[in-house]
């Protein structure tokens, strides 16, 4: 059984309710930053959504069509390197506790926190205070790590489709909602990995049809495994923050290279950052 | 220390150990996994219009 809400299908009226409410939501974080007076810090705890942690970055671009995606042992020394200076880093107790809850062995707690995010939006002055407390917390290890990030990440995550789309027309539902230049939100926090073969289940996800996303973005922590031998390590996490804007740039078929060699086909959605 | 093991939030290196675990990675990419798409829109169904049921005028473009 899915852990966590199931995909839905919106009215056009209850889409544009939310896009408006994000909208709003977005500028009051605009104001929060303009206003004088404040430290980073309380600007921070006042905002709806977390703020991009990222500093400079080197941009890359989404591969090829035809180009087998895998990833290679040079990208995963770069991103263990980004992980070890965050290890390096002075987190707050209080902020590795918040994050061990939510991203610890059950994934109950982030199912929980990410469908209470989704059906507020977003806003996460709209939930409890404790789970406020620990959602910021969770923001700030993110936006810790993240500072560490040297190049934009090309991430993948599979997408779980409403009722009703299936192997025959799930290209057309990509296409018919998520066409070029379409702005997509992640309200919520979205678990990706830097290996398309692992965020495709492995090779083993039983559904040959389901559509990953691949995505390009500077935000977000890899959470990762260092490699012990020669080649990349299967296990290439990599957690992006709520509150992300991103953008359709294709739906594609694309090649995935399985650590054991092998090619196979999937069907992707592009997306890349929507800069503020 | 295995993937399916979190470290100790008390430790002061937590983030240099810690690994997305199998919980985690089961949920998001597994067989009932994924993530929830971006929310969509349901088709607008065009209401019939009155009088006769066998119009074939095609829909107005948007």
């Amino acid at each position: 059984m899915p852990v966590g809400k199931n995909p839905e299908m919106l009215d056009e009226a209850v889409k544009q309710s939310r896009d408006s409410t994000r909208g709003g939501l977005r500028e009051l974080d605009q104001m929060v930053e303009n206003r004088g007076g404040l430290t980073r810090h309380i600007k921070d705890e006042n905002r709806a959504m977390p703020r991009d942690g990222t500093g400079d970055v080197r941009s890359r671009q989404l591969p090829a069509d035809g180009e087998p995606r895998r990833i290679t042992a040079y990208r995963q020394r770069i991103l263990n390197t980004q992980k070890t200076a965050f290890g390096r880093q002075k987190v707050p107790v209080r902020v590795r506790r918040a994050f061990a809850a939510v991203f610890g062995s059950d994934p109950q707690e982030l199912a929980r926190i990410n469908d209470l995010l989704a059906d507020n939006v977003g806003d996460v002055e709209a939930v409890d205070e404790d789970t406020a407390r620990k959602v910021r917390r969770v923001d700030r290890a993110l936006r810790m790590g993240e500072a560490h990030n040297v190049a934009d990440n090309i991430v993948y995550t599979p997408i779980r489709p409403p009722h009703g789309v299936n192997s025959g027309n799930v290209t057309g539902w990509l296409n018919r909602n998520f066409g070029d230049e379409t702005e997509v939100n992640f309200d919520r926090y979205t678990v990706t990995s830097h290996s398309a073969y692992e965020a495709d289940g492995s090779g083993a996800a039983g559904a040959p049809w389901r559509p990953l996303c691949e995505i390009v973005t500077r935000r977000g922590v890899y959470v990762g495994n260092a490699p012990t031998s020669k080649g990349p390590h299967p296990n290439a996490g990599h957690y992006l923050p709520r509150g992300l804007r991103l953008r359709c740039v294709g739906v594609k078929t694309i090649p995935i290279t399985a650590p054991d060699g092998t090619t196979y086909e999937r069907t992707v959605l592009q997306l890349e950052d929507l800069s503020d | 220390m295995t993937d399916n093991q979190v470290p100790d939030p008390e430790e002061p290196d937590f983030f240099a150990k810690y690994t997305m675990p199998q919980g985690i990675r089961d949920f998001a990419f597994g067989p009932s996994g994924g993530t929830p798409p971006p929310r969509v829109v349901r088709p607008v169904r065009r209401p019939k219009p009155s009088g006769s049921t066998d119009d074939r005028t095609p829909p107005d473009q948007p």
